[in-house]
């Protein structure tokens, strides 16, 4: 098993996010699942793990972004970025994106390796949802030969139900973060759709961010 | 004695108060959960927006309600317009960064990055004159919180809107985000609604003569308006609601998780 970076979020997955695996973070914009994937690298480059940052933002507005969660991202991190990386971005170079992830993670292969990336929504919007499927199903079966673990987000409310539906497929584990309404009060709660190795969990969850760590009471109406 | 018209205003001023309240709150409530700064920044100012807005009517029905009229009334009515032009333009501006955070393909819509600042220049100068003669000239001419009241929203106003709506629509269209778009939809509406009161409000639109009719059908479109703006307000995340069964099945599992 490989840590989340959150202690709690540890517990409820029975230590952490299986091996070799894809987990996809649903959840609509500015909730926070971005957090999620900046408290996992910090965990990995804590271990002296291989992270790997895929980001169609510039680095400068990611360190700007993990400053406000209160995490850190110090160590030999290796970025694609839209500006500020050692390998720029292009969304719109599928092939090209695909063949430099797979080359970055062969280098690195002898350590554990994780690989968070927030391009998802981005892909979808540009091509197909077809596309994107075939392209994602490639890239994340190759990549889990090697002994890695990728993160990706993907924005609710951006695109149709469907497509949100048809990504989920792909993945291993899919956390969801959302906002519900109650009365007059909204509630975040944080829900485990599905994690390969886990039963199904049908549970809600608080969850509130706070300086440097995210809180996981169990939800209680 | 009040008139009929001036009972129509209050009471409709007081309906439209409460819908723009209603949508403050949801603003800053959907605010207060969020944790990306971009996006509580435009809840923020959804929520000043309407703020502005339920302040805006009190005042209005304050001034009718006791005839006010004098240099105090119209400094403060001209305080009012200035600190509307400025919320909008910021709104607008907030949402704006929010669009271009949407965009795969991050483009700077209209030049924002610059126009922004050429806009915010050009209306703290024209929120200044906007003072300067009100002050000046407006109390020797009588009520200028008629100006607000009387249309809801100034031209002046509607100028910032229709500037920032350009930007903000092209925005949206490159950015393909679904609750951004609905959100803006809501908003558009109420803008426009909000305009029309405005034009239904100057001179040329009461060249047939003073009716009744005409304040009724001003102020239904501003109801109508601050309705939007609620909609507006409510769209600004996709929002979920849990079934009975859903909380059954929440309570069945919570597990103990103790904290770290």
């Amino acid at each position: 098993m490989v840590s989340t970076g959150v202690g709690e979020l540890d517990q409820l997955l029975k230590e952490g996010y299986p091996d070799k695996s894809a987990i996809l973070v649903v959840g609509p914009p500015g909730i926070g699942k971005e957090a999620l994937g900046y408290w996992f690298t910090q965990a990995g480059l804590s271990q002296g793990d291989f992270c790997l940052y895929v980001t169609r933002l510039a680095v400068s507005e990611i360190i700007q972004d993990v400053k406000a969660f209160g995490a850190e991202i110090k160590g030999p991190t290796m970025w694609f970025a839209r500006e500020g990386g050692q390998t720029k971005v292009d969304i719109n170079d599928l092939p090209g994106l695909s063949f430099s992830i797979k080359e970055t993670l062969k280098v690195n292969g002898e350590r554990p390796i994780r690989v968070v990336t927030d391009i998802l929504s981005s892909l979808l919007m540009l091509n197909s949802s077809e596309t994107i499927y075939r392209f994602l199903s490639q890239l994340l079966s190759e990549t889990k030969q090697y002994n890695a673990v990728i993160l990706a987000t993907l924005e609710d409310g951006m695109h149709q139900p469907q497509v949100l539906a048809a990504m989920e497929q792909l993945f291993d584990g899919v956390l969801e973060l959302r906002l519900y309404e109650e009365g007059l009060r909204v509630h975040p709660l944080l829900r485990i759709r599905k994690m390969r190795g886990m039963s199904p969990q049908p549970g809600y969850y608080n969850f509130a961010f706070t300086h440097r760590k995210m809180e996981i009471p169990p939800y209680a109406k | 004695m009040l008139s009929d018209i001036s009972t129509v205003s209050i009471i409709v001023s007081l309906v439209v108060g409460s819908l723009f309240s209603y949508s403050a709150y949801w603003a800053l409530t959907i605010r207060k959960v969020l944790m990306s700064y971009l996006y509580r920044r435009q809840a923020l100012w959804v929520g000043g927006v309407a703020t502005y807005f339920v302040a805006q009517s009190a005042f209005v029905a304050s001034a009718i309600f006791y005839n006010a009229t004098g240099f105090y009334v119209n400094l403060l009515a001209a305080a009012f317009i200035a600190v509307g032009t400025a919320a909008t333009f910021v709104w607008i501006d907030s949402t704006v960064l929010v669009a271009r955070r949407s965009d795969p393909l991050q483009r700077d819509t209209l030049h924002w990055s610059k126009l922004r600042y050429f806009i915010g220049i050009t209306q703290a100068v024209g929120n200044f004159f906007n003072i300067l003669f009100n002050v000046i000239f407006a109390s020797s001419s009588g009520s200028s919180y008629q100006l607000l009241g009387y249309p809801p929203l100034l031209g002046y106003i509607g100028t910032i809107l229709l500037l920032g709506a350009v930007a903000l629509l092209v925005s949206a269209r490159r950015s393909g985000d679904l609750t951004l778009r609905r959100h803006l939809k809501w908003f558009g509406l109420g803008a426009g609604l909000l305009w029309v009161t405005g034009q239904l409000g100057s001179p040329w639109a009461k060249v047939g003569g003073d009716s009744i009719l005409l304040p009724i059908i001003t102020y239904s479109l501003f109801a109508i308006a601050a309705y939007c703006f609620y909609r507006s307000a409510k769209s600004l995340v996709p929002l979920g609601r849990l079934s009975v069964a859903d909380f059954a099945k929440a309570s069945e599992v919570a597990p103990s998780i103790s904290t770290s």
